[in-house]
């Protein structure tokens, strides 16, 4: 590829960028960093391969690392959740997502030149405050986005069925770029921001004496282990640091 | 009470998306008008625009959207856009040395991806209807200009990929196959429409022909607006020099990225309307393919301007669009992490705290057997709740 610096560049930016800000969105979904990281992996090789399921009366195919990984990422965190309230709601969100999606890309404007937002960004924001009404929940907003995406692909199938317009459907077929990923990803962060500036309209978190018990407060946590942690090591011989660290792992797993 | 205000705020949210949803709406006319201050029309395009949108007349004028009633729209002289700089530069033996291996392993002269998002648009005169779903007038186009590109010694990929129903969707299914033709490598990536807009404003006639122009059409939503913006200047100005009045000018859309974020060297072209024939879009378009090696530095032995307008910037022209589309990126990401950092902890104290966690303590899982000294603390039940 002929490619001069300055886009080449431009293209590393914006893919770090883009992987940087998946990996802390992956590893909120009940992934650690390493698992985050192995899956980004997983999602880029699994890009590269489309799996056929049929070619009559449309071709229909699936992208692993575009829909088939983010979508048993997504049906394992519907198995997983605690109460069959959030199981509901995960699947809720889901269903009013690819609504959301049928509907507005009928009739939300569909040219170059009269387009106000990007679809991938507004599905993921439908995706996000469905989520957020439905069960103010992170976990809940990436699995409206990216099983919502899949299952208005499927709904979009059947409607150029039923319509005999010849066309193809290859579900997240953009592999790491579809839309099925971002809108995960939208929804995510737009669940978050609306949480967390509701929060901030009430009045933020409480500090101090009177924040509530449990309440993570980063400031006093620092404080608190390095204050801690600097005393041992000083004292200490090189074999406790060894065997802290061997703790720290048997507590991170 | 926490509901109520969950209630408000996505309200406020919602409505602040959906207004312009409202105002939309397929013009009565069909076509838009774009109306300068001195009430002259400058240039017209086939559906209703939006405030902010810009767009660059054949003569290099550049203009930008303040208002819109009904199918007028009132637009302010920005400036005059000079397109010598984008040119691309002559032979230089220093450079061909430095041009990488790899360029030389595709053949001279490139290749060239084309595909249609837009899998129904079609020409009256010629189709008989302005949309054919799944088998529209613009696959011939498409191979009418796959052809000339041949004829230039380019390879080319053309995709008869159907992305129909048009509707908002088409861009996101058009994406799996332009992320398809990407894998195979390509110098290039054309999405071929066509406008909708009465035949007088496309007609032109060059060397003698009667051709249909060709509008270039840049998302400027994406944060790589700026350097699709360089390249569709670059295609221009190539197209100034060799057919002039060729490129009936460039649309700056803001609405969208029209999968221009893939891929630097991205364009949607607009060849024609629906009523012109389809005969002269695709003369015009054969034209067009003639600009499409020098564009892509395959005419010179040099890559296309390696320190100006493609690469970092100069000192005389400033940084390029790819620095700029970086700029972008990077600018919004850091904003980004500074906005959640202070509405997710409530105190400066508290963002800062957390910031230093983050360095501090996340990448610990990585390196923990080579950094002494840095302690994880232990996740609490309370925070995965959180999670």
């Amino acid at each position: 590829m002929n490619m001069p610096i300055g886009m080449m560049l431009l293209l590393v930016v914006g893919v770090l960028v883009y992987f940087g800000i998946a990996h802390r969105i992956l590893d909120r979904m009940r992934l650690t960093d390493k698992q985050a990281l192995l899956f980004i992996a997983a999602i880029i090789v699994g890009s590269f391969v489309d799996i056929p399921i049929m070619s009559s009366p449309v071709e229909l195919s699936i992208n692993v690392g575009g829909a088939l990984l983010p979508a048993m990422l997504a049906v394992w965190l519907i198995f997983k959740a605690d109460e069959t309230g959030e199981k509901v709601r995960g699947i809720l969100a889901t269903i009013l997502v690819a609504v959301t999606v049928s509907l507005g890309s009928r009739y939300l404007p569909y040219e170059p030149e009269n387009m106000f937002l990007d679809p991938k960004i507004i599905y993921g924001i439908s995706a996000g405050m469905i989520a957020y009404l439905a069960g103010r929940s992170r976990r809940s907003a990436f699995i409206g986005g990216v099983l919502g995406i899949v299952l208005s692909d499927i709904i979009h199938m059947v409607t150029i069925i039923n319509l005999g317009i010849p066309g193809t459907t290859d579900i997240g077929g953009a592999g790491a770029f579809d839309v099925v990923i971002i809108a995960g990803i939208v929804a995510v962060m737009i669940a978050e921001l609306v949480g967390e500036t509701r929060e901030k309209l009430q009045g933020g978190p409480l500090l101090g004496t009177h924040r509530p018990e449990g309440l993570y407060e980063f400031s006093k946590e620092i404080s608190h282990t390095n204050k801690k942690s600097k005393t041992p090591i000083k004292e200490n011989n090189s074999n406790s640091d060894e065997n802290d660290q061997k703790n720290r792992g048997d507590k991170n797993e | 009470m926490n509901r109520l205000w969950g209630i408000v705020v996505v309200l406020v949210l919602l409505c602040g998306i959906m207004t312009p949803a409202y105002v939309q709406g397929s013009a009565a006319r069909g076509y838009v008008s774009f109306v300068d201050e001195n009430g002259v029309t400058v240039y017209i395009t086939g559906w209703e625009s939006q405030v902010g949108d810009q767009c660059i007349t054949e003569n290099n004028k550049r203009f930008e959207v303040v208002s819109i009633e009904d199918e007028v729209a009132h637009v302010k002289f920005i400036g005059e856009v000079n397109l010598t700089q984008y040119r691309q530069p002559t032979n230089n033996i220093g450079l061909s040395i430095l041009k990488p291996r790899i360029a030389y392993a595709q053949g001279p002269n490139g290749k060239v991806a084309i595909y249609h998002t837009h899998s129904d648009e079609s020409y009256v005169p010629t189709d008989g209807k302005e949309s054919i779903l799944g088998a529209g007038g613009i696959y011939k186009v498409g191979d009418a200009f796959a052809s000339a590109l041949k004829t230039n010694g380019m390879e080319v990929i053309h995709s008869d990929a159907k992305h129909d129903p048009h509707d908002n969707m088409a861009y996101e299914r058009s994406r799996r196959t332009a992320v398809d033709l990407l894998k195979q490598n390509p110098d290039a990536i054309f999405d071929i429409h066509r406008d909708a807009v009465p035949p007088e404003v496309y007609s032109a006639n060059i060397n003698g022909q009667d051709v249909s122009k060709v509008q270039l059409v840049v998302g400027k939503y994406g944060a790589t607006g700026k350097q699709i913006e360089d390249y569709a200047l670059q295609i221009k100005a190539a197209s100034d020099q060799k057919y002039p009045g060729l490129v009936k000018g460039i649309f700056f859309a803001k609405g969208g990225d029209y999968n221009q974020d893939l891929f630097p060297k991205s364009m949607l072209l607009e060849v024609g309307a629906q009523s012109n024939s389809r005969a002269s879009a695709e003369r015009g378009v054969a034209l067009f393919a003639d600009i499409v090696p020098t564009v892509l530095g395959k005419t010179a032995a040099a890559p296309g301007n390696v320190a100006g307008t493609t690469g970092l910037g100069t000192t005389e022209a400033g940084p390029s669009g790819a620095s700029k589309s970086m700029g972008w990126i990077l600018g919004l990401f850091i904003v980004g992490i500074a906005a959640f950092l202070f509405l997710s902890t409530g105190s400066m104290k508290e963002a800062k705290a957390k910031l230093k966690q983050f360095t501090t303590t996340e990448f610990a899982n990585f390196f923990a057997s080579t950094r002494k000294g840095t302690k994880r603390p232990k996740k609490t039940n309370n925070e995965k709740d959180k999670d």
